[in-house]
């Protein structure tokens, strides 16, 4: 069994199933990056407090309870909303750059071949010169 | 039927990476690439130093990377190509070896399409995986080279057809069993080798098992890797619960999480029906009933890990496990009040967190102790077991469960049942393969197939006393630990049973040539011991050897004798004996005076009482020590119900004891003594009629007086009669007691002289025929050690004194003479 027989299977493979992979992996890496920024739930419960801190109030006419109850609970609500604003910001951005990072990539998995002989082809060149 | 030409079709689409694998194979692509990316890297630095030498006008160095920075960056270039060649080779080799379409494994189709068609056996064990899985069987690669090279006949491509697999996938399992059945030689061979076709099926499966691990470690890009990475924010919408953090803790601190080891494969499958339960919209909580409590919480640390994983179902992502400790919440709040208040509040903050699962271990226990301080546990969980916001995991023993949790309506009616099963040997063989791998990545040892077999047979034979993966690990263990101290790099079934041999004083594993010895000439030295009793002590030697050799019924005692004859004719001195030569000290017996067990609560006395809770005798002792000789004394003397007791005892080697656990008996020899029938035995004696022949007559009537019941009689291995002992007996009973009072007075530094007089003297005072032995004993007491002791304290034997006895002619009496 010669090494180099195995150039067409690969051929084969790097234009179809290869493909498909591409795709796989990039999309797996979107599902982790949406993931690992928490990007569903931060929205979901982005009115929130606050690892839910917040003044319980039992109700009754006291006046001063309840506006403490109302301000405590805005406050975690706020600083809930500003953090999470912060990383889906940020989770977004990274999305956007991946996926269109991802979709250069297609081009460039489409031409790996050549540019990995073309690198070859210059090096060598450059080396014997 | 599939023929080989067929085999190599179907395994065609993984050729190209077989060929792959055999000039550039994934050890060397690894090492490969870090290597280059190391270069790559020196080379990429010096392309920066280059321009920035250049930059801070540092000459020569400017003028060195001037001359060289064009093949730097050729150089670098070139790098980076073979690089991606690796990279893409890579990508190529998992896409094919993971591809769902493929019918067979790629192990598979390595050792198809590089077998020589005339020997496939040859090519088999010559294979990648051939080689180890003849390692991981302890092969002699000498024994299987001479096998190889010397066979008659050998299997060749036209022959060789194999049985469709049923699910349509062919492993290695599959061709391996496949050439088993043909090549009749290689049966042969395995079997001389202790190989058993089952033995080597499994160890295939194994080796493959190990190396696809090994493969997909190096996959990261699957979603089930990725989730491993914890997320960002994501508890921020969740509460704090400070008070369960208090009395409690999250499943990741949990022992059993810590331990779980390999264990978590067996319990996955409980995993998705714990999840289903979980999932329900509201009041969806699950009560885990397994045979010990910890074995339930092997199921909630399998979901910790789980979830940790990322495979938990999508809607329980989010959630924690937190873990109730009972005692400690029981133990800190004394009062009513308190307890109920806290308790309250912990679910109270469980509850508003919002994605807590509530761990309450010991369920039972917890009940009962909050209802010592007059709580109702369930009355303060029910306002939360509805809550669509909290769950609760109750985790209950089996015993306890029907005991107290079951009749609950109000509190069942809120849980969902999940009941474990107990794990079954091939469960125990997987836990153990795995662990066995991940000792083998830390340390440099290696596991045969056999030795994991051999642990996981020993921890249900010796090791009763534990959860079963537990006992399996713990051995695993001891015997990872005695290799490393050893230097041993193979552990085989040997180096298993020498530690179960070390725990247990059980003899174990191969009989070697001193042991062998031993067992051959094991009647002559029980006889040293008891004199005469020639039946008794053949019996008693046939059942160690068959004992020894690992024949006997694993889930009987190791044996069970009854022996029946007169007052001091040797029935305790071979019991000693017996001890002696198999567990390797006297000290190995417990004894049990049966006529202590004659009364109405004689069963609740040796298996503990309901009433008052006591713990049994008998229970205590053999949980206290399981492997040993069971001596029971007077035995026709306890109550009929202990028979029965017994009865089960010997035919299960097993018995539950009052709090509802089972007690192993299978490493016990049980020997029962009685006098019933002795005076038909002293009759024969003295008519001088052979006792073996008079067996019937005398279990006959010892029926028929219904001391012991038939079946009872029938399930011990042998009921062995014991001679009345004649002069000659005496005679030699008395020189072998009088030789153990030498060595005693020897420590003391006097000698005695032991001669016939004074033996024939002894045996005209000490011989009673209805007592044996006993009579004698007392008479070496009365009168030789009467005298010894009247001389020392006299002064008149001292140390270096040599003490001699002579009949006095005039008052015919034994006399000392110092």
């Amino acid at each position: 069994m010669n090494f180099l027989s195995i150039i067409p299977y690969y051929f084969l493979w790097h234009y179809s199933q290869g493909l498909l992979d591409y795709f796989k992996v990039w999309k797996n890496l979107v599902w982790f990056l949406w993931n690992f920024f928490s990007i569903k739930i931060l929205v979901k419960t982005f009115f929130t407090p606050f690892q839910r801190l917040k003044e319980t109030y039992s109700g009754g006419l006291d006046l001063e309870r309840f506006a403490t109850s109302i301000l405590i609970t805005t406050l975690m609500r706020l600083v809930g909303m500003i953090i999470r604003t912060a990383i889906i910001i940020f989770g977004l951005i990274s999305l956007t750059v991946f996926i269109i990072g991802g979709l250069l990539g297609i081009v460039v998995w489409l031409f790996l071949p050549l540019i990995i002989l073309w690198l070859m082809f210059i090096s060598l060149i450059a080396l014997i010169k | 039927m599939i023929s080989f030409i067929e085999l190599k079709h179907k395994t065609g689409s993984l050729r190209p990476i077989v060929i792959l694998e055999q000039y550039l194979n994934y050890r060397l692509r690894y090492f490969l690439k870090k290597f280059l990316l190391g270069i790559l890297f020196i080379n990429f630095v010096l392309l920066l130093i280059s321009t920035e030498a250049e930059k801070i006008q540092l000459n020569d160095l400017a003028n060195f990377f001037e001359t060289y920075a064009f093949t730097i960056r050729a150089f670098f270039f070139l790098l980076l190509s073979f690089w991606l060649i690796i990279k893409l080779l890579d990508a190529f080799f998992y896409s094919v070896y993971f591809d769902t379409d493929n019918v067979a494994t790629f192990e598979l189709a390595r050792t198809i399409h590089t077998s020589n068609p005339d020997d496939l056996v040859k090519s088999f064990f010559q294979s990648y995986q051939g080689k180890n899985i003849l390692l991981r069987l302890g092969v002699d690669k000498k024994l299987l080279r001479e096998f190889l090279d010397n066979r008659k006949d050998t299997v060749n491509d036209v022959e060789f057809e194999m049985e469709d697999d049923v699910d349509g996938f062919i492993t290695m399992g599959d061709y391996g069993l496949a050439l088993f059945k043909i090549d009749k030689e290689l049966q042969n061979f395995f079997s001389g080798q202790g190989i058993t076709e089952k033995d080597f099926c499994n160890t295939i499966e194994w080796v493959k098992n190990i190396e696809e691990q090994k493969i997909a470690n190096g996959i990261w890009w699957t979603k089930e890797k990725l989730a491993k990475i914890p997320s960002l924010g994501r508890n921020w919408s969740f509460g704090k619960v400070y008070l369960l953090e208090k009395y409690g803790h999250t499943i990741f601190q949990d022992k059993n999480y810590q331990y779980l080891g390999g264990k978590d494969k067996i319990y996955e499958k409980y995993t998705d029906q714990l999840q289903n339960i979980l999932l329900k919209s509201e009041g969806a909580n699950a009560m885990i009933i397994a045979e010990t409590s910890d074995i339930a919480m092997n199921i909630v640390s399998t979901l910790g890990r789980v979830l940790i994983n990322g495979r938990i179902h999508s809607a329980l992502e989010d959630h924690r496990i937190f873990i109730l400790d009972g005692s400690a919440l029981v133990n800190a709040l004394k009062s009513k009040v308190e307890f109920e208040n806290s308790f309250n509040e912990i679910l109270v903050q469980a509850n508003n967190a919002g994605n807590a699962f509530l761990v309450i271990p010991r369920l039972t226990a917890f009940i009962d102790s909050a209802f010592e301080i007059g709580v109702d546990v369930a009355e303060v969980l029910s306002e939360f077991l509805s809550s669509s916001s909290i769950q609760i995991i109750a985790l209950t023993d089996e015993r306890g469960f029907h005991q107290s949790i079951e009749t609950n309506k109000n509190l069942m009616q809120h849980f969902e049942k999940l009941v474990i099963k107990k794990i079954d040997s091939e469960g125990a063989l997987n836990i153990l393969q795995e662990e066995a791998v991940r000792i083998e990545t830390e340390y440099n040892i290696l596991f045969t197939y056999q030795a994991l077999e051999k642990i996981s047979e020993s921890a249900v034979r010796y090791f009763s006393d534990s959860e079963y993966s537990d006992k399996i690990l713990d051995l695993i263990e001891e015997i990872k630990i005695k290799a490393l101290t050893e230097g041993k790099f193979f552990v085989t079934e040997k180096e298993v049973t020498d530690v179960v041999a070390l725990k247990t004083g059980v003899p174990q594993g191969a009989i070697d040539q001193g042991e062998k010895e031993k067992l051959s000439g094991l009647e002559e030295i029980l006889h040293q011991r008891v004199i005469g009793q020639i039946a008794a002590i053949e019996a008693i030697s046939k059942a160690i050897k068959r004992a020894r050799s690992g024949i006997q019924n694993p889930n009987r005692p190791i044996g069970s004798f009854l022996f029946i004859g007169p007052t001091g004719v040797g029935k305790t001195e071979t019991t000693k004996a017996l001890a002696e030569s198999f567990f390797g000290s006297e000290k190995n017996i417990i004894r049990f005076d049966m006529s202590e067990y004659n009364s109405f609560d004689a069963l609740e006395k040796l298996i503990g009482g309901t009433g008052n809770k006591t713990v049994g005798n008998l229970s205590a002792k053999i949980r206290e020590n399981q492997y040993g000789v069971l001596l029971l004394d007077e035995f026709e003397k306890a109550d009929k119900k202990v028979h029965d007791l017994f009865l089960q005892i010997i035919d299960e080697g097993k018995f539950t004891d009052v709090r509802g656990e089972e007690i192993n008996a299978r490493n016990l020899i049980i020997i029962a003594t009685s006098n019933a029938g002795s005076d038909l035995i002293y009759k024969a004696s003295l008519d001088d009629k052979d006792i073996a022949l008079e067996k019937d007559t005398v279990i006959n009537s010892i029926i028929d007086r219904g001391i012991f019941k038939p079946e009872l009689l029938n399930r011990f291995d042998g009921v062995i009669l014991f001679h009345a002992l004649k002069d000659e007996h005496i005679a030699k009973i008395a020189k072998l007691m009088l030789k153990k009072l030498a060595t005693r007075l020897l420590e003391k530094g006097i000698k005695i002289d032991i001669n016939e007089q004074m033996i024939n003297y002894l045996v005209e005072v000490g011989h009673n025929p209805q007592f044996g032995a006993r009579a004698m004993n007392r008479a070496i007491q009365d009168i030789v050690e009467g005298q010894i002791a009247e001389g020392i304290i006299d002064g008149k034997v001292t140390r270096g004194s040599l003490v001699k006895f002579e009949v006095n002619p005039l008052s015919k009496e034994l006399k000392i003479i110092v």
